[in-house]
């Protein structure tokens, strides 16, 4: 397992990325100062609610920000490459070659008039030289790789044709097919069923490691963080509350959402006199997002600072960032917090 | 807690060889070419204040069960009895006058919702149908209820669309709860809201139970908040239970091979635990052809040969229900008779 | 609702017939003395319009939004505003929404205002020798036609009969088309298929060629026959659409939701299904006018519509028609006016559907 926060050349770094949408209601600030380092064959979970801005944070990677939205500040490098200061061509060549991404809903992601062949094809042709005999004998062997039997006959059926598990390995295959050093997985199994989602969670550890793909895997399912990611970063309204490996932020979250996050789900084999922790309150609307620390209104150790005050996020251990006031000592305000 | 009470309690919905078939129509004519089997032959019983898990994958059927047990889908077969009534037979009026006692949490807070109603209509309605009180009390009594589920009262002539989704789902509750009813139907009531919106549903959703004595029948795919919640846990695999046992028992002894892949497949959120999966090979089948015998063996690693020809029965082992060949074996010692 | 709609239709057609008008005519000549500015014609045109304009408005009510203004305190906090001014924000930005809808409400304007604009008495003929067939000119805007009556005054006075009929036709079309829809999408199975049959073998009717045929046949042109033949034949798209919806509406879980209350047929229908499905049916109805006002100009031109002297757009160019290559302008006139009426309609019915529907999905 790799160290986090590796200083030797990363596969991925974001520096500061900032998104913001103008809409005629406002400015959306969608992702507001999101940093992270990425080696080779590691797997960085980003984890948080919906709205707090990890799918548009994946969206800028790939510089697939539409307007209104637009990216004001930050440094993408892949590899030494500085994707905000690619032309759009550039961009296209990093797209599906050097990047990919893979979605939700794999039945509206896959275009339902093409066969899944065409798709996966069309990945490989677009961004290698060879001929479309070559191109369909890799896309056979890919749609093998990702344990599709029958793959000679079902290279030309339709995303229709096939359950949402298959059509999920069908967008790995075309995420895979130009074997790229960054995989961007956005929810990939949140739509599935759990014995399938193992099933999906399995085969991309497997090609992880043959790749030495580096996965940037965005879900709110902490128990998936928990088992496949080396590193996690939780967000909340659009910005970084905490930033470690994944063994330490299991064994001591610091930041308050964080614990209220672990605390608040139900695991199988717990107690049932064991209350559920609640968060009250809701997720802010991004236009109006709170004074100060974005949090405070729900936090259970909220106090005056907190309302006008906006916690940096700052190293509190060795390898442990965390957004918070009242962090002293590498300890958490919340008693109890660490195992 | 209600697990010792409910021992004594009485039998409040016994459903005795549910079937739910829906015919597939094809041609000019409309002619019944196949069979749908989404709910193949299903017994079970809830008793006054225990809440059965309905767990099981897509396609498995349980959303029919949910939808059967009230009625809202007519069974093909089988009976549903709710308090010594045969809800399947029972004539248009008295059904109605039943649903007072039998209500149903929808999965998804956005749909659930008349969007041209107020909350106060929405919540409303029951009474209104079944005649409770004047104007003046049905407000007061659901402007009550709003606040038992964690709604501001003053909130009362809202639309739906000004709510959060968690809100939304708490006037979903208040909608069932206004009437008191026994038994409430919760069909995935916390899939579709923010993890941490979840606890705060998972909690109303308990302490009214404990407050008001309700029995749930609690359907989800999401093991851990089902085990959480439930008094005994039901499995479900394309149609039928495989599985039934009290849920604690469930988590710690799971029999059936398709339960043990389940819950090894669950992830969980702890580092720590490093598992030992068990990978389910191949997709679910769809309920349209349903394998012959028991229905699992294409996917379970320690199908035998009987398993293909014939549907393995009931095998009660102290309140522990399991329907396997396999298993069966084990535990009887001698060969499941063909 | 639907029923109370019916028997407000009812009570018009009761009001024309019965002695309200004597009475009415008695009363505004007590107040204004000999010189009524109004002929109980306009009257006739004013109360249809009024009520019509009534009915609208508890339709609108009826589809539940919520017409309250916002509360300072709502607008800064995040909450989301009124469904109303949604719509009415979404409407105002759409340029070409607002200009149809103001070209509909200045013709309306005209409409009522008619007595006061038109200089002349549309059906008063002047000199027969010497008046007629004038060109444009001080004193006659658009000059006179062949029985010297002035065209200007003949085309505002138009403008009341293409609005009663569009109207009138339109809600007449809508009332049925709903009705019939509704009972369809509801029970659907046989009920349905039957409905839709019925639904098609209307539509296959060839709508103009049947109306010349019955008002041939019946060889009674009244304003109010040509009404129910149109509405008549303008109900089938409606139909199908309210059927839609409703299908689509009974597999929403909050109608289940209301089925698993012990909802009956009634509030089912009334309280869920139609309130749903107002939206597109508000649309299809405005959208709709412009057709029957083409329709009634169309019959007009044949010399089937509204019988002369009264005005009515289609009837002049029917009049004038012989004079096209001539007096060019009397025909023009009327003809821009109905195409300036249709498009202001299409305009008014497509803005209402852009800022209707997608906003109000969440």
């Amino acid at each position: 397992m790799t160290d986090v926060m590796d200083q030797t050349s990363p596969q991925i770094e974001v520096r500061n990325l900032k998104t913001y949408f103008y809409t005629e209601d406002g400015v959306v600030r969608a992702v507001d100062g999101l940093s992270y380092r990425l080696a080779k064959g590691e797997t960085l979970a980003l984890v948080g609610e919906s709205g707090c801005g990890k799918s548009v944070s994946a969206l800028s990677v790939m510089r697939l920000i539409a307007s209104p939205g637009k990216i004001v500040e930050g440094e993408i490098r892949l590899d030494g490459l500085d994707l905000l200061q690619c032309s759009e061509t550039e961009m296209r060549e990093v797209r599906g070659n050097r990047i990919s991404m893979i979605f939700q809903e794999p039945m509206t992601s896959l275009n339902p008039v093409f066969t899944i062949g065409n798709q996966i094809m069309e990945a490989i042709l677009v961004h290698q030289d060879v001929s479309r005999k070559e191109a369909r004998d890799r896309t056979i062997a890919m749609i093998r790789r990702v344990k599709i039997s029958a793959a000679e006959t079902r290279v030309d059926e339709y995303p229709h044709q096939m359950s949402g598990g298959m059509r999920q390995r069908v967008m790995i295959a075309m995420a895979l097919a130009c074997n790229p050093e960054v995989l961007i997985a956005d929810e990939p199994t949140t739509a599935l069923d759990v014995t399938i989602q193992a099933q999906i969670m399995e085969l991309l550890a497997e090609l992880q490691s043959e790749f030495q793909m580096s996965i940037l895997l965005i879900t709110h399912n902490l128990g998936l963080v928990a088992e496949v990611s080396d590193q996690v970063a939780v967000m909340y309204a659009s910005k970084v509350v905490e930033h470690t490996s994944t063994a330490e932020l299991f064994a001591s979250p610091l930041h308050p959402y964080t614990h209220g996050l672990l605390t608040s789900v139900p695991t199988l084999g717990m107690s049932k006199e064991q209350k559920l922790n609640v968060i009250p309150g809701q997720v802010p609307n991004p236009l109006h997002f709170p004074t100060g620390c974005r949090f405070h209104p729900r936090c259970p150790v909220a106090e005056q600072r907190c309302k006008q005050e906006e916690p940096l996020l700052r190293e509190v251990k060795p390898g442990h960032w965390a957004a918070c006031h009242f962090i002293e000592n590498g300890k958490s305000p919340i008693k109890g917090a660490d195992r | 807690m209600s697990t010792e009470a409910s021992k004594n309690s009485e039998v409040l919905l016994r459903v005795e060889h549910l079937k739910n078939y829906f015919p597939v129509r094809q041609g000019l004519l409309s002619r019944v070419t196949a069979y749908v089997k989404a709910v193949d032959d299903i017994s079970f019983e809830i008793k006054a204040g225990e809440t059965l898990g309905l767990v099981g994958e897509s396609g498995c059927g349980k959303t029919t069960v949910g939808h059967s047990v009230l009625r809202l889908i007519t069974p093909t077969e089988g009976t549903v009895l709710f308090q010594g009534k045969d809800l399947t037979h029972l004539p248009a009026a008295e059904l109605r006058a039943m649903r007072q006692d039998m209500q149903i949490i929808f999965q998804d807070p956005f749909s659930s919702l008349n969007p041209r109603m107020t909350v106060g209509a929405i919540i409303g309605e029951a009474l209104a149908i079944h005649g409770r009180g004047d104007r003046k009390e049905r407000a007061e009594r659901v402007r009550d209820t709003m606040q038992k589920c964690g709604l501001d009262p003053a909130y009362i002539n809202r639309f739906p669309h000004e709510f959060s989704g968690g809100q939304r789902q708490r006037i979903g509750i208040a909608r069932a709860l206004v009437l008191s009813p026994k038994f409430i139907v919760c069909d995935e009531p916390v899939s579709a809201l923010d993890v941490s919106i979840q606890s705060q549903i998972i909690n109303l959703l308990v302490e009214l139970k404990e407050r008001y004595n309700l029995a749930y029948l609690f359907i989800a795919h999401d093991l851990s908040v089902v085990e959480y919640i439930s008094d005994r846990v039901a499995v479900m695999y394309l149609g039928k239970i495989v599985e039934l046992a009290d849920s604690t028992e469930l988590y710690r002894n799971p029999l059936h091979p398709y339960t043990q892949a389940l819950l090894s497949a669950v992830p969980v959120p702890d580092p720590t635990r490093r598992k030992q999966r068990t990978l389910l090979p191949g997709d679910v089948p769809s309920p349209l052809n349903p394998p012959s015998g028991c229905r699992f063996h294409p996917r379970c690693p320690l199908a035998i040969d009987i398993c293909k020809k014939v549907e393995p029965r009931e095998l009660d082992v102290e309140g522990h229900k399991i329907w396997c060949h396999v298993v069966e074996e084990q535990i009887t010692g001698s060969p499941p008779s063909a | 609702m639907i029923l109370g709609l019916f028997g407000l239709l009812v009570g018009l057609a009761g009001w024309h017939a019965g002695t309200l008008w004597d009475t009415l005519a008695h009363t505004l000549e007590k107040l204004f003395g000999a010189n009524v500015p109004y002929t109980l014609r306009d009257l006739d045109f004013l109360v249809s319009t009024l009520f019509l304009l009534g009915m609208l408005a508890a339709l609108v009510l009826y589809s539940g939004l919520s017409c309250q203004r916002i509360r300072q305190a709502d607008r800064t906090a995040q909450g989301p505003e009124r469904q109303w001014s949604i719509v009415k924000r979404q409407f105002l930005k759409n340029r070409l929404a607002v200009a149809g809808a103001l070209i509909i409400l200045a013709l309306y304007l005209v409409a009522f205002l008619c007595p006061f604009l038109a200089p002349y008495d549309p059906v008063e003929q002047g000199d027969r020798v010497q008046e007629r067939l004038l060109s444009p000119s001080a004193e006659h805007l658009l000059g006179t036609d062949r029985f010297a009556r002035d065209v200007f005054s003949r085309i505002i006075y138009g403008s009341r009969i293409s609005l009663l009929v569009g109207f009138l036709a339109m809600g007449l079309a809508v009332t049925l088309g709903t009705a019939v829809g509704a009972v369809a999408g509801y029970y659907g199975g046989w009920v349905d298929s039957v409905i839709m049959r019925f639904v098609d073998m209307m539509l296959s009717f060839p709508t103009l060629i049947l109306i010349i045929t019955v008002i041939a046949l019946w060889r009674n042109q009244s304003i109010w026959i040509i009404i129910t033949l149109i509405g008549l034949m303008s109900w089938m798209g409606v139909a199908r659409l309210v059927r839609g919806q409703f299908m689509a509406l009974k597999e929403r879980e909050f109608f289940q939701a209301a089925r698993a209350l012990g909802a009956g047929t009634g509030r089912l229908i009334f309280q869920h299904l139609l309130p749903n499905s107002l939206t597109p049916i508000i649309v299809s109805a405005t959208l709709r006018v412009g057709n029957t006002i083409l329709l009634e100009a169309s019959l007009s031109y044949l010399g089937l519509g509204v019988q002369p002297p009264t005005p009515s757009w289609g009837n002049i160019v029917y009049d004038t028609k012989g004079n096209l290559f001539t007096e060019w302008w009397m025909p023009l006139a009327a003809g821009m006016a109905i195409v300036i009426t249709v498009v202001g309609y299409n305009l008014l019915g497509d803005g209402l559907r852009d800022a209707l529907d997608p906003r109000l999905r969440e």
